[in-house]
């Protein structure tokens, strides 16, 4: 099967918080797969390092323009 | 019909005079204005024994008790006026009274929206909303200082006769170990505040 | 000429908005396949606190005289010819469209949830599974009681602690805390997403000795074994288990599809909530995918920016959230934030608890009577700007 790439704006979300966005598009995701978040909150960055330090995914960038938050994460982890 | 009830029936006959009925009229118009608005739905479905109970769940803190105390003298009140069945021909004469005093007028005239959104702007602020949260913690903090107990004896010190020189009240201060520790409180009051008022 | 309005969905945005709009400009009819409309907060008080106290009401008897009331769901939307379709076959032509349909538990994406939920119940869906959970709580004498978030959206993100903290309270009061172990799973990095909130609720959750497992994304249910299993292999061992159920949006066939996400909410100008592509029809509430939270205050200030909006104002939404949150033993808080603003970190009080009962009493009237209660929000919303409070709760 082809990789996916799914694109999630996070843009704006305060509560309940962009990480919820990007664990619903990993429920959805399978290995291979591709999810973009892009996100304004400042606690989006250590949320998406600790999630993938403990989830066990791999991260491929995360970067910062602007006041907007871009994580590029590749699914590895699903059992 | 008991004997109670026939000297309500009577005291109403008595009452119901035609200015007074005029002034209820004027009230069940404030009534029926006030069930347009949808008050009387709100009010009847704040009445509800669920609601009420979570309510006085919510709102009942020591501090609260020890400031509601005094409703025990209202609740006297209210019971000596049961007991008398003219207390009805007051309360229908006294809406005569507030109908020639303008004052139903007045509430008629308040049973609007406008009148209400108003009062809300007027009095709901950040300030309110912080005080209305806090205010069960704060009659915590005054109960357990005896904040009632405090202000008895110390009007009573400080009214004798003889007003302290300045070395009995420094000795005061410097000797007893409660009036440092009272002290102490308030420095310790006056640090926080300065704190939120340090300028950003 | 009167513009016609057409309004599918009669919950708190539908309803809202159709009392919002002038009866002389405008001819408003609402669709709803229930001739209910629901306090779904109060599912939460079924289910841990054994409330039959109603909560629903006709939808005709919340709507303002004039209102055309059609019990009927509507099956497709077809937004480049202004039509909708009902179920019986009636097509209704419009001049603005407000799709507020809400949004639904689906039960396709976790193994074994369908039978989970048949036996513990939950509290995002029926008052019959709500009801459920209550019989679980009480049967339930010794061993694991889990709350699960079994994946985004829900509906009211502060529910899952909610659930957790009164059936804490409810195992304590029962004199069974210490052999009732209350435990909680979340995918997110600590028990409410939400940093400043998290701040608040993490040291009650410690006080009162609630467990709980952080990145742990639900897979599957098994319940031969009782475990609850992560998709990357974790195993939560429970007794008895209540699962937030992740929602999907609406079942009314739209075209063009591409308004839809894949799990069907339709997108929508987080300001304004045109739909996209179209400033004749609007998506308001759960049902939108635009970036706040789903709940009721949601819908109730996207449905007054709408209702300004169709009568020719610039109005816009600020993205404000203001969730009643019980913590237990009759404490409260409220979860307070806008787009440009974070959570406010507002601390644990009984008037908040206070507050959303009242709420919850007089919330009819609200959608009711909005002449009375708009201007009273209005003053609320203002004095309560996550701004402002963040000034004084730092």
């Amino acid at each position: 099967m082809p990789e996916n790439r799914l694109k999630v704006d996070a843009r704006g979300i305060a509560c309940p918080g962009p990480i919820t966005e990007l664990v619903k598009a990993y429920r959805n995701a399978k290995n291979g797969d591709i999810i973009e978040v892009m996100a304004t909150d400042p606690g989006f960055k250590p949320d998406v390092e600790a999630w993938i330090k403990r989830t066990g995914n791999q991260l491929l960038e995360l970067r910062e323009e602007g006041g907007t938050y871009v994580a590029v994460i590749k699914v590895t982890a699903k059992k | 019909m008991s004997e109670a009830d026939l000297a309500v029936a009577e005291s109403l006959s008595r009452a119901l005079r035609p200015e007074s009925a005029r002034a209820l009229a004027k009230f069940a118009e404030i009534l029926v204005k006030a069930d347009e608005m949808g008050l009387l739905d709100t009010l009847r479905d704040l009445l509800d024994g669920e609601v009420l109970g979570e309510g006085a769940k919510s709102l009942l803190s020591t501090g609260t008790v020890a400031a509601l105390i005094n409703l025990d003298r209202i609740s006297a009140v209210l019971e000596a006026l049961a007991r008398n069945a003219d207390a009805v021909a007051k309360a229908v004469s006294l809406l005569g009274a507030l109908d020639r005093s303008g004052l139903l007028s007045l509430a008629s005239g308040l049973a609007e929206p406008e009148a209400l959104g108003e009062a809300a702007r007027a009095y709901m602020t950040a300030g309110t909303f912080y005080l209305l949260n806090e205010a069960p913690k704060m009659l915590d903090g005054l109960a357990s200082m005896r904040i009632a107990h405090a202000l008895d004896s110390a009007l009573a010190e400080s009214r004798k006769a003889q007003a302290p020189g300045f070395l009995d009240a420094l000795n005061a201060l410097m000797l007893d170990e409660d009036a440092r520790r009272g002290l102490y409180f308030f420095v310790a009051l006056l640090k926080s505040i300065g704190a939120s008022l340090r300028p950003k | 000429m009167k513009k016609r309005v057409v309004v599918i969905g009669g919950g708190a945005g539908g309803a809202i908005l159709a009392n919002n709009l002038p009866l002389e400009d405008f001819e408003v009819t609402v669709v709803d396949r229930s001739p209910y409309h629901y306090y779904w907060p109060w599912l939460l008080y079924v289910a841990f606190r054994g409330s039959r106290r109603p909560m629903r009401r006709e939808i005709e008897s919340l709507l303002k005289p004039g209102i055309n009331f059609i019990q009927s769901g509507a099956q497709s939307v077809d937004l480049n010819n202004r039509k909708v379709v009902l179920e019986g076959g009636k097509t209704l032509d419009y001049d603005y469209l407000v799709i507020a349909t809400g949004s639904r538990p689906t039960y396709g994406q976790i193994g074994g949830h369908e039978k989970a939920v048949e036996k513990y119940g939950d509290y995002h869906s029926t008052v019959e599974n709500a009801e459920r959970v209550w019989k679980s709580i009480n049967s339930l004498k010794q061993g694991t009681f889990a709350v699960v978030v079994g994946g985004d959206p829900y509906r009211c993100p502060p529910s899952p602690l909610e659930g957790l903290f009164l059936a804490e309270e409810f195992f304590r009061s029962r004199g069974l805390r210490d052999r009732v172990r209350v435990v909680f799973a979340v995918p997110y990095p600590r028990p409410y997403p939400a940093e400043p909130m998290n701040e608040v609720v993490e040291p009650l959750l410690k006080e009162r000795g609630v467990e709980y497992i952080t990145f742990f994304t639900l897979d599957r249910i098994e319940d031969d074994r009782k475990v609850a299993v992560s998709m990357e292999g974790e195993e939560l061992k429970y007794d008895a288990l209540v699962v937030i159920p992740p929602h999907v949006g609406t079942d009314v066939k739209i075209s063009p599809e591409d308004v839809l996400t894949t799990d069907r909410f339709i997108q929508a100008d987080k300001y304004t909530n045109n739909i996209k592509g179209f400033d004749d029809a609007f998506v308001i509430g759960d049902a939108s995918a635009v970036p706040v939270a789903k709940t009721g205050v949601t819908a109730h200030l996207q449905a007054e920016v709408v209702a300004k909006r169709l009568q020719g104002e610039d109005a816009r939404n600020n993205g404000r959230t203001n969730c009643p949150f019980d913590l237990g033993y009759g404490l409260g808080t409220f979860v307070i934030s806008d787009y440009r603003n974070p959570v406010v970190k507002l601390p644990p009080s009984r008037f908040s608890h206070m507050a959303k009962m009242l709420f919850a009493a007089t919330y009819w009237d609200m959608v009711r009577y909005p002449e009375l209660w708009n201007p009273i929000f209005e003053a609320y919303f203002d004095a309560t700007e996550p701004a402002k409070l963040a000034r004084i709760y730092v």
